[in-house]
């Protein structure tokens, strides 16, 4: 019988990873949100224990993935968990110990915490100058705005919008808010790094990002990125937090002073100081004519990055370009801003912002319902962007599949039946536009090897690859070995992220099979797409292909206690082509039971920037329990292209649940939708809709 | 990872020899049974016994019985032993009720009833069933045993009357005619610690309360014991209006903080219309009016 190596314990994943004579780091955090480090005093330190201090980093430049404003040690930390000091030992319980003896002695300086509190003029500054990194993740236009925390802006100018709200018989507005949440990975954050002999650093690495971090620690180093290798073992989960450097630089740095190879391991309080989903508000203002037809709409987005910018620019800009929503809407205007905040810093997260704007858009769209008096089911479908429609961002729609997604999700809560207690949502989601994806095949025994970087992080990818490689080939997918991406072995490729790797690696995998049947050992393939936005206007291509699905939830609320009970949530997710079944539909589930937690439980806590729920007793993640209540379907066409699935049914839960509970007049703007919220709601129910937060409109 | 810090580990054969050896270890030695409260608490290194003694042997401390008018439960129960008990769910329903909030079956299937009392954490569900239903605790030493009520066996928040050289070894809980119980938890996710939870018990003779039991989790530093609404509903006529000033009387007793779980007002209001909820389903089974 084959058992799945996983159930067997035989998966060497980025923790199991080790190199001989290696050392333990551990990591000295700032415990002052923002601040300057006076000294550090290293007198407690146990012999043996090598300790890394800023002036030992003192060479290496800022990074960055987009903006170049991170150093490897924080002289300045700018959040609670900023790593100050690290220090490698023969043990990781010596590490640790070496880790709590070293003091640090920390100035204080006015801090900011609240993305709003941070974009007013007279906020500290985090980051006095900024330069654009010239890492490829920072593809478009980055637009910080001089003297501000806010480090980027991204906007779209489509129509008149003015024009159009003028237009209006009907206009409904809300500020709408999300919180950060952890990606709560079962691996946390693992790291192995040694310099060669020859002086060529060797990183051993849970990422999903190999080539994307071989250039910045190749730009960190000094070193040619042809002498940076990057090795990627099978991830226990990632869903964005192991996305660009983390760790790796200040691992490698202490591998260089110590002359060994030096391995990191994070524990679990740590993750939730690494890198989180960004806090959000979304201010929605929609207009429409009194038959329903959608006329205006004008979104302001702000994105708090946290600490650092890390991917938050690009986060910003897809939560921008993801809020005119799947609909036909002539004239739209949005403003999004990345900020920088005295929190950890914020970065991919499964939907990379889709999420947060949906939430806003979906809840709204049940808002403008209610205000016309028409059905949300029926606003939705007059208005849903079919093939050839042009999108606020000008491109034309191809292969759309909204209507039947709807329909779908709706029939299974028995939408048309009766209403009460049910919502639904509609999302389409972006993926990474432009990228570069490229593939080796060769033969090997009595099957073939795969060459390629696409990172395993439990979605199934080398699986997917294999069994396309197979159907090509004409061989079972068992002749197909994928090993572990190695960038001295493998092609490049942009990154495994934003659903993108099925479809992209599909491609050239066709071509690199092909090639191969023609050569007889080997073959290549590359797919390129092309595209990106105008940052100024938002005009061009966001997305080269669309991800689409519905959601629809059937719910009752206990009116006293607020908790809601969940009969249904189902997603209906555009597929395409099914490539791996099993794997499809784990992606779905996993992706609902996040979207569950994100609806319902999730948000990390902060007081003065600590975060007060670092475990995962207080941190609530769903439990398969809560899970039971969650179905889905794919929906595939003849002839239809591979979609990715990877994120697409995490953002229709927390808006088919919201929305549910606005058909009971129960009106959430605010995520999670605690009981205690729910239940502020219902006293809210028979008071006026409350003004909308002006503020968060601001230009 | 998280890992305990070094300690010795011991497998009792009995209660004797269990008693003999924390007598023997001292202070720093600790009794494990399921182990779900203590490990993790080992692994965070907010606690570092140096010896451990396993009970899990002690076939003898297992049992539900019915004895001389009370309901005996060994300390060794399992959590999945109450919830499943058919004799509970005829006496003394509220325990599977409780039951079936308290985490999730892998839990259920190895902690233990005298785990749960022992480790006395505000919000554990048992604590406050056991309080409600009048429940004593017998408490063995190498000098014999003693038998303290719930009022006296919490002592603050994780601490009770259990002394250093002496284990907890069972639960009785007296039966009286007229009785219904009912236990009412709100929690976020499945299988959480509750938000805040009410149980309640009363005791119906001819028409008037003659007794009553409140017990409350997760609003106090310890599990809240409503003695003033319990005097309230003694004597009186069931009826919603005093259930209502009862549940009143019980949430303006409980001393709630904010925490991750919801704010002050919010774990008030639920302290209120959950007594009021368990008052009203426990009346419903006492006077077998339960639909």
């Amino acid at each position: 019988m084959r058992v799945d190596p996983r159930a067997r314990g035989a998966v060497r994943y980025s923790v199991d990873a080790d190199m001989p004579g290696q050392l333990h780091a551990a990591l000295v955090r700032s415990t002052v949100a923002h601040g300057v480090v006076r000294g550090i005093d290293v007198s407690g330190v146990a012999p043996g224990v090598t300790v890394l201090l800023p002036e030992d980093v003192a060479d290496l430049p800022l990074y960055g993935c987009q903006i170049a404003d991170q150093a490897v040690l924080a002289e300045r930390p700018r959040h609670a968990g900023d790593v100050v000091a690290a220090v490698a030992a023969p043990t990781p319980a010596a590490a640790r110990a070496a880790a709590r003896a070293v003091v640090v002695e920390v100035d204080e300086l006015p801090a900011v915490f609240d993305a709003l509190d941070a974009a007013r003029e007279e906020a500290p500054l985090l980051h006095e100058g900024l330069s654009v990194s010239d890492n490829d993740a920072a593809y478009f236009g980055i637009r910080p705005v001089a003297g501000t925390n806010i480090c980027h802006r991204f906007r779209i100018r489509h129509g008149d919008v003015e024009a159009g709200f003028a237009a209006a018989d009907v206009v409904v507005e809300g500020t709408f808010r999300t919180p950060a949440a952890a990606h709560v990975p079962m691996e946390p954050h693992a790291t192995v790094a040694r310099f060669t002999e020859d002086g060529r650093l060797e990183v051993v690495t849970g990422t999903q990002t190999p080539f994307n971090m071989r250039m910045e620690l190749a730009a960190m180093f000094g070193l040619d990125e042809e002498d940076v290798r990057i090795v990627v073992p099978p991830m226990g989960g990632s869903f964005g937090a192991k996305t660009f450097t983390r760790q790796e630089g200040i691992v490698a740095a202490l591998a260089r002073k110590t002359g060994r190879p030096v391995k990191l391991v994070l524990g679990r309080s740590e993750e939730f100081l690494t890198l989180n989903r960004h806090p959000s508000i979304v201010h929605v203002r929609l207009g429409a004519t009194r038959t329903g037809d959608l006329v205006a709409k004008a979104v302001t987005c702000w994105a708090d990055t946290g600490a650092y910018a890390d991917c938050g620019p690009g986060v910003a800009q897809k939560m921008g370009f993801a809020a005119p929503g799947p609909y036909r809407i002539p004239n739209c205007w949005v403003d999004a801003h990345a900020v920088y905040t005295n929190t950890p810093p914020n970065g991919a997260f499964r939907g990379y912002g889709a999420m947060q704007s949906i939430w806003a858009s979906e809840r709204t769209m049940d808002l403008l319902a209610a205000r016309l008096g028409t059905g949300p089911l029926e606003l939705r479908r007059r208005n849903l962007l079919r093939d050839g429609d042009a999108y606020a961002t000008g491109e034309a729609m191809h292969g759309t599949c909204f209507e039947e997604l709807l329909d779908r999700a709706a029939a299974a809560v028995g939408y048309e039946h009766d209403p009460a207690g049910k919502g639904l949502c509609l999302v389409m989601k972006g993926m990474q536009t432009p990228s570069r994806a490229s593939i080796a095949i060769e033969r090997e025994g009595d099957g073939y090897v795969i060459r390629c970087a696409t990172t395993e992080m439990g979605q199934g990818a080398r699986r997917s690859l294999a069994l396309l490689a197979a159907e090509r080939l004409g061989c079972r997918p068992e002749q197909i070995r994928v090993p572990d991406p190695d960038t001295d072995r493998v092609p490049y490729d942009t990154r495994t992220t934003s659903s993108r790797s099925t479809f992209m690696m599909a491609g050239a995998l066709a071509e690199a099979c092909e090639a191969l049947l023609e050569d007889g050992r080997r073959g290549h393939g590359t797919i390129v797409n092309d595209g990106g936005l105008d940052p100024d206007t938002g005009q061009g291509v966001a997305s080269t292909h669309w991800h689409q699905a519905a959601g629809a939830a059937h719910l009752e609320v206990d009116e006293e206690t607020g908790r809601v009970r969940l009969h249904r949530v189902h997603c209906a997710v555009y597929a395409g082509r099914v490539v791996n079944a099993p794997g499809a539909a784990l992606q779905n589930e996993g992706s609902m039971t996040m979207g569950l937690g994100t609806a319902l439980f999730e948000s990390v806590d902060f007081n003065e920037g600590q975060v007060t729920n670092a475990n995962l007793s207080d941190y609530n993640v769903p439990t398969a329990r809560d899970a039971a209540a969650l179905t889905h379907e794919l929906v595939e066409r003849e002839g239809a292209p591979i979609h990715g699935l990877g994120e697409t049914a995490l953002p229709p839960v927390p808006a088919a649940i919201g929305n549910a509970l606005a058909s009971l007049g129960i009106e959430l703007y605010d995520l999670p939708m605690t009981p205690e919220r729910v239940l502020e709601a219902i006293d809210r129910r028979a008071a006026p809709s409350p003004e909308p937060d002006l503020e968060a409109r601001r230009r | 990872m998280q890992v305990p810090a070094p300690f010795e580990y011991e497998r009792a054969t009995s209660v004797d020899d269990a008693v003999a050896l924390l007598e023997r270890l001292g202070p720093e030695a600790r009794i494990i049974a399921g182990g779900h409260s203590l490990l993790p608490m080992m692994k965070l290194r907010l606690a570092a016994p140096e010896h451990l003694i396993d009970i899990n042997d002690l076939a003898e401390l297992a049992y539900i019985r019915e004895d001389g008018g009370e309901i005996r439960i060994g300390a060794l129960t399992r959590h999945r032993e109450l919830l499943e008990s058919e004799l509970l769910a005829g006496l003394l329903p509220i325990f599977a009720e409780a039951e079936r909030t308290v985490a999730d079956p892998v839990v259920r299937n190895r902690g233990t009833v005298g785990g749960s009392l022992c480790q006395a954490d505000p919000a554990e569900d048992l604590s406050a069933v056991c309080s409600a239903v009048k429940a004593q605790v017998v408490i063995r030493g190498s000098g014999g045993e003693r038998v303290v009520g719930m009022g006296d066996f919490h002592r603050g928040p994780y601490e009770t009357a259990v002394g250093d050289a002496e284990m907890l070894v069972e639960v009785r809980v007296p039966l009286r005619d007229g009785a219904g119980s009912a236990y009412e938890k709100v929690e976020r996710r499945a299988g959480d610690w509750a938000i805040a939870a009410a149980a309640a018990a009363l005791w119906v003779d001819g028409g008037t309360i003659a007794d009553a039991g409140v017990a409350l989790s997760a609003v106090g530093p310890t599990t809240v014991h409503a003695t003033r609404a319990e005097e309230a509903l003694r004597g009186q006529a069931p009826s919603e209006e005093l259930f209502a000033r009862a549940a009143g009387i019980a949430a303006e007793d409980c001393a709630p903080t904010a925490d991750q779980r919801g704010p002050v007002d919010y774990k008030r209001h639920l302290a209120r219309e959950l007594t009021h909820r368990a008052l009203r389903r426990a009346a419903a089974r006492a006077l077998h009016q339960e639909v």
